[in-house]
């Protein structure tokens, strides 16, 4: 058997995810983020700004019969795929194709809850995962500078409360692991449901000592620990 | 056999992971897209790390194209032989794994959990 045939035989039955960075732009300036200059915070001087173009996009989804989707993602690497102009017109066309799930991931400062709120209602399918990272906006600053926290909270508090999935994702950083309690405590209120992860990168790594309240903070205040 | 690999993109019910760049180039995972991304940054690890990684680069030489959605379809290019051989099981169990895969994802390096706060 050839090798080609033995490939083709692997790949029966495989489904297969696939995450499309939408856009390089984006608002923010993220420090530990790859198109940040991590020594001036700003844009890096090497990056390219550039949209995914939409009838390539449709193309290959239209044109890829044979692929089994588990499902598609818009996050990418270098940007918030909320800065595409044609961000709606992807997920639609995603929807047409994906049985199961359409995830998004987004720093949640852009667009409004007008907008969030219809997405919501009208695509069940669809995921989204608002990245903010503190209970008040000069804190959400100290990593996520450049977004609007109350718009962010806005647009999350719309979209779960017409009904939308997904999740609030909460990095810990050395300066904000004691917001912990009030940020589960806005979830419950808007029914988000919350995901804390440890910053591993140097820019705002928790101390020891500080991991360690952080920790107890979350045993006593985050259901999803027991 | 030194190294342990745990891709964090093979699923164990059966589901494989792509990262696709804004222009439309294919990769098996984030930190491939990104090595990509960063050409035009001569300081870069991760991109020096792709050109390190020989079958792979050789193909860039071959076909500059191989990976792209602009000349070649989705199902060509997830069914591409490298993706089968040296970014799957034959080449992560081999002597020679690609050197993104040993940096990023040797024993599990690149999980990132809340549970790491219990170590």
């Amino acid at each position: 058997m050839s090798i080609t045939k033995c490939l083709i035989l692997i790949n029966i039955g495989m489904k297969h995810s696939f995450d499309f960075a939408l856009t390089t732009y984006c608002q923010a300036k993220c420090r530990s983020c790859a198109r940040t200059n991590p020594s001036t915070g700003e844009q890096a001087d090497w990056l390219e700004l550039k949209h995914m173009d939409l009838d390539v996009f449709k193309r290959v989804l239209s044109q890829s019969k044979n692929i089994e989707y588990d499902w598609i993602q818009f996050c990418g690497e270098l940007g918030d795929p909320m800065m595409h102009p044609k961000v709606e017109d992807f997920i639609v066309e995603a929807n047409k194709y994906v049985t199961t799930m359409i995830h998004v991931n987004t720093n949640g400062g852009l667009r409004n809850p007008d907008w969030y709120a219809r997405m919501a209602r009208d695509y069940p399918r669809l995921r989204i995962k608002f990245g903010v990272d503190g209970t008040d906006h000069d804190t959400n600053w100290l990593y996520r500078e450049g977004v609007d926290w109350q718009r962010a909270m806005d647009n999350m508090t719309a979209w779960f409360t017409n009904g939308g999935v997904g999740a609030w994702h909460f990095l810990i950083f050395d300066w904000n692991w004691h917001q912990i309690p009030e940020a589960v405590d806005i979830a419950k209120k808007i029914g988000a449901p919350l995901e804390f992860k440890i910053n591993n990168r140097q820019w705002g790594l928790i101390t020891e000592e500080n991991r360690k309240i952080a920790w107890r903070l979350l045993e006593e205040h985050y259901d999803k620990l027991h | 056999m030194t190294n342990c690999i745990k891709c964090m993109v093979v699923h164990p019910d059966n589901v494989r992971d792509w990262e696709i760049t804004p222009e439309g180039r294919v990769w098996p995972c984030c930190f491939f897209a990104n090595a990509w991304d960063k050409r035009h940054d001569t300081r870069s690890h991760e991109h020096a790390r792709l050109k390190e990684d020989s079958p792979i680069w050789r193909l860039m030489q071959e076909d500059s194209e191989w990976n792209s959605l602009n000349t070649h379809e989705l199902d060509d290019i997830i069914n591409h032989d490298i993706f089968w051989t040296h970014i799957w099981y034959p080449g992560w169990e081999s002597e020679n794994p690609s050197p993104i895969c040993l940096k990023e994802c040797n024993k599990g390096k690149s999980e990132l959990n809340v549970n790491k706060l219990k170590k």
